[in-house]
């Protein structure tokens, strides 16, 4: 939100111009127009995203299975030099550390929770990141599912209030944006498997993407990257919106989820996969 | 009167450190509350928090979505601690756009303290107007600020589900 500052100013010209004098005649006096920005003031409808460990918790409720080899390999940390891309992938690693940790697969998670912090600390997080105790009581831990849940939910909770302190929540919402499609990749690729269970929570987190978009649209820069980006979000977006199923379903998300049909099902799926791996991939894109 | 111009830009100057330094220690009240808030619901694990930032004066009205992807119980904990203008939370099923959203709760004159609610609460209420529905996975919080004094408030919401 922009707030203009021209009154007060004006008001002191006035008083200038009151005082009199030759100067005050002077009409080559420069203007004085300042404009502030007051990002304080929120938005009229604003809105607050799950935790994407959370997102990975709903898919495995509804019967999600941990499969090797579908998350995105640690080796690709070190390939992501735009800050956009080491974003995105630090809510990508954040849903496969998430996903691992659910589904008792402890080294994998160790391993993505140190990617985690290496790209954490790369965007500007180090004092969330940098935290050489976060591994050690990571390994604790081991073998204590709960309580490494536990310790993913404080990581959340240290970053959320590391980037509120700063004003930079528009770095979570790039970083959630990341998580999110990864957890539905993670989630449709399985729902073959489990269509009934699956597809609803599918739907379900589908309400998510509008928010997503506006928070990726509340970035400061929007250079060309992050904008073919939101295209992609957009992308899929219009794809589920234009579904005659979720046409009809109305916009309560409470109510009766809409039914997919096959072919939308596909459709749906062809989208995900393919954000998901221009997000991971992005020198593809 | 170029005197004048430097006595007038130093005040403006001098102005916007003061307002700044204020915001400095409003935005530590505010961390305060979001504390208190945190530990209201501490038996939860941590899902997220808005401050919602107004400008009081004038009757305005601020709402904030909110996703319950978990069956668990969700826990919800609000300080308006730092509102003097009188504020009313209402608890919706849907968003405003949506003509016959249901409204589930409302907390009249709230301001200038903590309080919480839950989604066991919530759906009980829910499901007796909505008997179709299982249980609420999409909430919208509308807070309704009345009119008052000028100067900057913000209402806190902390929220967490259980294990």
């Amino acid at each position: 939100m922009k707030i203009q500052l021209s009154i007060p100013i004006v008001a002191g010209v006035l008083f200038l111009s009151a005082c009199g004098g030759e100067e005050a005649a002077n009409s080559d006096q420069p203007k004085v127009e300042v404009t502030v920005d007051d990002e304080a003031i929120s938005a009229d409808e604003d809105f607050m995203l799950p935790q994407p460990i959370s997102l990975a918790h709903a898919f495995k409720n509804a019967g999600l299975t941990y499969v090797s080899g579908k998350t995105n390999p640690t080796s690709n940390k070190d390939s992501y030099s735009k800050k956009i891309d080491q974003l995105l992938n630090l809510g990508v690693y954040s849903t496969d550390l998430a996903y691992c940790a659910i589904n008792n697969k402890t080294q994998e998670a160790r391993d993505y929770l140190a990617a985690v912090q290496s790209l954490g600390t790369k965007v500007g997080l180090e004092s969330v990141f940098s935290d050489k105790s976060l591994i050690e009581k990571f390994d604790k831990n081991l073998g204590n599912q709960s309580a490494l849940e536990e310790l993913i939910y404080d990581i959340q909770d240290k970053s959320d209030a590391y980037l509120q302190d700063n004003d930079l929540r528009y770095l979570a919402a790039v970083e959630f944006a990341g998580a999110w499609a990864e957890g539905m990749y993670l989630g449709i690729d399985d729902s073959r498997k489990n269509v009934k269970n699956l597809s609803v929570a599918i739907v379900d987190q589908m309400t998510l993407l509008r928010n997503t978009i506006k928070g990726l649209e509340s970035h400061p820069s929007q250079d060309a990257r992050l904008k073919a980006v939101i295209g992609m979000f957009q992308d899929v977006l219009a794809t589920y919106e234009g579904f005659e199923t979720v046409k009809k379903a109305g916009k309560n998300a409470n109510f009766k989820a809409p039914e997919l049909t096959v072919e939308e099902f596909d459709a749906l799926a062809k989208k995900i996969v393919s954000l998901r791996n221009g997000i991971v991939s992005p020198a593809q894109k | 009167m170029k005197k004048l111009f430097f006595l007038l830009a130093g005040i403006l100057v001098l102005t916007s450190a003061v307002n700044q330094q204020g915001d400095g220690a409003f935005d530590a009240q505010i961390n305060t509350l979001k504390q208190e808030c945190k530990d209201l619901i501490k038996a939860t694990r941590y899902e997220g928090s808005k401050i919602t930032y107004y400008n009081a004066g004038s009757k305005q009205t601020k709402s904030v979505e909110l996703f319950m992807f978990l069956p668990n119980e969700y826990q919800f904990a609000v300080s308006t601690k730092k509102c003097n203008s009188s504020v009313t939370l209402r608890l919706y099923d849907a968003a405003s756009d949506v003509e016959d959203r249901t409204l589930i709760k409302e907390y009249k004159n709230t301001q200038g303290k903590n309080f919480v609610f839950n989604t066991t609460e919530l759906n009980k209420i829910y499901r007796k107007k909505m008997p179709e529905v299982e249980r609420l996975k999409n909430l919208h919080i509308e807070y309704v600020i009345g009119s008052g004094k000028t100067g900057k408030e913000a209402i806190v919401l902390v929220m967490g589900h259980k294990a």
